[in-house]
Formats: C-alpha cells, structure tokens, sequence
C-alpha cells in the first residue's frame, strides 16, 4: 500500500532545504559574479511576482490581469521614499516633486512595506468595483486599470517625473533581500493556502454560487486574495526598483503582466510550487536562450546574431510546452514531500528495486 | 403548531413573467414537505428566494419568526437553512473530504481567523483539526468515508448526489432544501435515497423541503405536498389528497376533451 512520511520527517526535511537553499545562496553571494547575483535576484523578485498573481489568479479564481499596476505602485512608491532628497530635486527637472515625499528619505525596509501597503490600498480600490463583473469581463477591467495606473504614471509629472522615469535609484536590492522576501511571500501565502480559507478560495474558483451556498462570503474573500496578491505585487515591485535602479512607466506596460502570467501558467495556473518552478525556469531560460542573440555556429552553418531571437525561441518553446503539457507543469497539485517520495517509490518500483 | 419557515406572499419576476406568484405557505418543524408542479412552475425560483439567491420582490420570508428576506446566501446558510442544486454543484477538482470541510468554514466568524490561520497559531490548527474529525465523521455517516481523498468529480453520479447533501449538512443545518435529489437516479439507487432523507431528518433533527419529479419519492417520504404551476400555490395537502385533486391533474395532464 502506499505509504506517506511522517510530518517531523518532512518538517526536517523542508528545514534541509531552506538551509541548503540558503547556503548556496550565501555562497554565490561571495564568490559569483555579478552576472548571476542579478540573475538570481530577478529569480526572487519573479518568484515574488508570479506567487502573488498565482494567489489571485489559480487559487480564487479572479482572471486579472492588472498586476503590473501594482508593481508600478510598489516601485514608484518605494522609489520616492528612499531617493535622497538631493537626487530628487535633480531629476525633477520639469515639475517639482510635491510636497511629503520631497522632504522624505527612509531606509529600504519600511520603503517596501509601505510600497506594498500602499499596493495594497489600490488593490481594494480596483477589486471592490471589479469583482461585480466576471469572467471576460472581469481580465478586461483588471487590464484597464492596470493599463490606467501606467497612464497615470506617464502624466503625473509631479509624483512619477512622467515619461522620464526615476533614475540613481540606490542599488539596495540584493540577495537577502529579495530571497528573503520571496521567502516571506511563498510562506504567508502557502500557508494560508494550506488553511481553511484556501479551501474557501478554492471552492470560489471551482463554483461561486455553490460557495455562496455553503456559507462563505465570495465577494469579501475574493477582495482579500486580490488585495494580499497586490501586497506581495507591491512588495515585488519595489524590490525590482531598486536593483535595475531605474524606472519609467514603460517598464509596467502590460506585456508585464503577461511576462508574469506566462510564468505562473508555465508551472501550472494554481499551484505555488508550479509558480516558484515557472518563475525559476522562465528567469534562468530567458538568460540562456541568450547565446541565439550573438553569432554562432552549428556544424558549419554560421547563424548571425538577430536581437530579441530569443524571445521567438521562447515563444516557440512555450507553444511546444503547452500543447503536451496543457495544464502547466505542476497543473494544480503542489510539488510536496509526499508527492516526491510516491514519484521515487514508484518509479523504483518499475524498475524491481523496492519489492512489496 | 411549530413553524420554522413561514413565506408571506413571496413574488419574484423576471422582466414580464412572474415566476413565483404571491407564494403563500409555511413549514412546519421536522416536516418533510413536497414541492412539485410541471417544468417552470417556479420552484426552483421559489428555492432561490428562500436561499437568498434572489431577492423577493415582493413579500417576505420568515425563519423561525425571523425575516430572512433580503440577507445574503452565506448569511442564510449561517442561520441555518442549507440547500443542493438541481445541477450537481461540487467543488469538481477538490477531494470529497475538501468539499465537505468547506462548509465547515462558516464556523470561522470573524477575519482574525484569517491572520490566525496564516500565522497558524495552535488555535487555528486546532480547528482545522476540528473541521477535518467533523467531515470525516460525516462522511462516515453518509458512506462515504473510502472515497475521502478522491476528487469529488471522479465519484460515480450517485455518490455525486449524496456527497451534495453530506456537504451541505456540514453546515450544520436546522431545514435542508433539496432540488431534484433522485434526478437521474435509478429505481434502487431512488429506493436506497428515500431511505437516506428520512434517515437523515431523525439523525439531524431536520426539517426537510424536496423539490421532485419522481413520484414515488414525493408520494413515499412526503407527509405534506404543495403544488405549484405558474408560480402559483394550486394545491396543497397530503399525498393521498393531491393525487385525487382535480386541479393537480389538470396542471400536469390538462384537461379532459369532451366530444
């Protein structure tokens, strides 16, 4: 019969990794090289962004498609909290800055939470009236407003220095901040996942009117996974800020979004293990595919060097990927310790190792 | 006479057409009370209403002399009226047991529970621990208790069925509402069901209302039978009596031609 692990085994077992995980990353920090510091930090900060959106997305069920707005928010927010006063008044050149942040400068920590609180607020001010609508109508008011945010951005000349975008943003960002973070994002939301209120999202997205039904308030649930999903968004954002250091209303244009979307679909809509994978792989891919952008050579054919290759590579690959792997690679179960041992057993089994 | 749901002159329209029509009636405490009437009576309509699905627009609804009429779904299913759809409704991708701890969900009243449940305080797991004996004792009450870690989508249509009712009587109910429960059920597979629903009423304490198609159920379980047909209360009485009211086989096989 099949047989599971105990949970001190897996506690112990999830303790491993995260030191494991935590070392290799402490060691990277020391000896490699600048390259692949970035690399790993954008691997957080995606893993930050597609959890989230996983949250809102393939656990309750929502369709938004608005969350590089609140990853503008959480960038702009931050920005203006921990560029020095000096800086400011430089690169406000063609209005000055209003008044509260104009005099502010704050160390990075309480930048994030407020640039996520402050997510967080426009997330309720979208999800309130957006969740009236569903389904189709729901992704086009959530990429609307997403959309409406960036606009906003563009022409708010006196918070967001407009199309010019924040420059010398200080480079805070580094490993213990975004793994950390990302640590934090991946815990709060698979544990409340785990709980009774994930199962109360769940339900929402499997049917909301059988939901309604048993109890549970759709409408005030929904608002809570869409504003927990714009924390972490907001959170995400200021972090990516501040290790790019710079920030202009076109880096939040929805193919944003769907940057994040690709990779939450790619590890499978509504798993967050399926996330953290999506995000690794779309991260860590998109850096390798990038030998097809200079010129190579197979064999004897020579290919000459054609930017943005990669991306119709990816493409391509993601198209191959979802044709035989509909439903993304995890689909909706989570990659945990139980699933890894029946994989291994059985697999050993196959082959006549484990006799039972 | 103990009532536990009086419905005062319910009226609910879509646009033109009065799909439940100054419904009159009461249910009285542990009654198994019959609904029937020809396709777009408005029973279903009628379910809704008490349910909280729609709105009335006109009259009101009282449960236990409270007026319900108005109050959400879930704040309905937290007085204590829980219901099935004629359309199995289960959470499809969700295990059998998922499905039945989800109605143990309304027992976490306020949204400190949320922060509890992320921050897993012992409180927190201790109810979750809760809710999981509370649904796996269900679900051994019902017979389900073998299919607990299957998806709910895979159980054969009949397990389907009873897997709705186990699931709404996790919420812990005092009147159940079921809309068609033997839809589609074969003669043993209605047998064993009627069985079942009395069962469940001395079990429960239930007060029981049944929408149903299937004559022999309404006839064998029922101990009092309203019928409606275009919204209207045509008839109302016990099984012997509405199977001779002329009025009744007048709405179900029209009237008689003389030549």
């Amino acid at each position: 019969m099949e047989k599971s692990l105990s949970n001190s085994l897996k506690f112990i077992l999830t303790l491993a990794l995260i030191v494991v995980i935590g070392f290799l990353l402490f060691l990277a920090n020391k000896r490699a090289s600048e390259y692949v510091i970035l690399i790993l930090n954008l691997m957080a900060i995606n893993m930050i962004f597609a959890v989230s959106l996983t949250l809102i997305n393939g656990i309750t069920g929502i369709f938004s498609l608005g969350h590089a707005g609140f990853i503008a928010i959480g960038a702009y927010v931050s920005t203006l909290l921990t560029l020095p006063v000096a800086q400011k008044e430089m690169t406000f050149l063609i209005k000055p800055l209003i008044y509260p942040f104009n005099q502010i400068q704050m160390p990075f920590l309480p930048a994030t939470l407020i640039a996520g609180l402050v997510a967080a607020g426009f997330g309720y001010v979208v999800a309130a009236p957006s969740l009236r609508l569903i389904g189709d109508y729901l992704a086009i008011a959530t990429l609307g407003l997403g959309e409406t945010i960036r606009i906003i951005a563009n022409n708010a000349w006196s918070i967001t220095n407009g199309a010019l975008g924040l420059k010398a943003i200080p480079p805070y960002t580094n490993i213990y901040w975004s793994w950390g973070w990302a640590f934090v994002t991946v815990l709060v939301i698979a544990s409340l996942v785990k709980s009774s209120y994930g199962r109360a999202l769940k339900a929402i997205r499997e049917d909301p009117i059988a939901a309604k039904a048993m109890g549970i308030n759709v409408f005030s649930h929904q608002v809570v996974s869409f504003v927990l999903g714009s924390f972490f968004a907001g959170v995400g954002g200021a972090l990516w800020a501040h290790l790019i250091t710079t920030i202009d209303p076109k880096s939040f244009a929805f193919s944003k979004t769907f940057e994040i979307l690709i990779m939450a679909v790619l590890g499978g809509l509504g798993s967050i293990s399926g996330a953290i994978i999506g995000a690794s792989i779309y991260t860590v891919g998109l850096e390798f595919l990038r030998v097809l952008e200079s010129p190579f050579k197979i064999w004897f054919i020579n290919f000459p060097g054609i930017p943005g290759m990669r991306m119709v590579v990816l493409s391509i690959m993601l198209i191959v990927l979802m044709l035989f792997w509909q439903r993304g690679i995890m689909g909706r179960d989570e990659l945990t310790w139980d699933l890894i041992y029946k994989l291994f057993t059985k697999s050993a089994r196959r082959r006549g190792v484990v006799d039972e | 006479m103990n009532e536990v749901l009086r419905i005062d002159s319910v009226t609910k329209r879509f646009g033109g057409l009065v799909a439940v029509d100054r419904f009159d009636g009461y249910v009285k405490q542990g009654e198994l009370l019959g609904l029937i009437g020809p396709n777009g009576a408005g029973k279903t309509t009628l379910f809704n209403v008490i349910t909280g699905m729609y709105a009335p627009d006109e009259g009101r609804i009282f449960f236990f002399g409270k007026d319900i009429s108005g109050f959400k779904p879930h704040e309905i299913t937290r007085f204590g009226i829980a219901r099935t759809f004629q359309n199995i409704r289960l959470f499809s991708d969700m295990s059998v047991l998922e499905n039945v701890m989800v109605s143990q969900h309304l027992k976490l009243r306020n949204w400190l529970w949320f922060f509890k449940c992320i921050a897993k305080t012992p409180d927190s797991i201790r109810m979750e621990r809760h809710m999981r004996e509370e649904a796996l004792k269900l679900l051994k009450r019902v017979g389900l208790e073998n299919f607990a870690n299957e998806k709910a989508s895979s159980l054969p249509y009949g397990l389907q069925r009873k897997l709705e009712i186990a699931r709404a009587l996790s919420t812990n109910p005092r009147m159940l509402l079921l809309d068609e429960p033997a839809a589609g059920m074969n003669p043993q597979e209605t047998f064993e069901l009627m069985g079942f629903i009395k069962q469940i009423r001395e079990d429960f304490k239930l007060t029981i209302m049944i929408i149903e198609h299937d004559m022999k159920v309404i006839m064998g379980i029922c101990e009092r039978i309203y019928v409606m047909d275009y919204g209207k209360l045509i008839a109302e009485g016990n099984p012997e009596q509405i199977q001779s009211n002329p009025l009744v086989i007048k709405a179900y096989l029209g009237e008689e031609v003389l030549l």
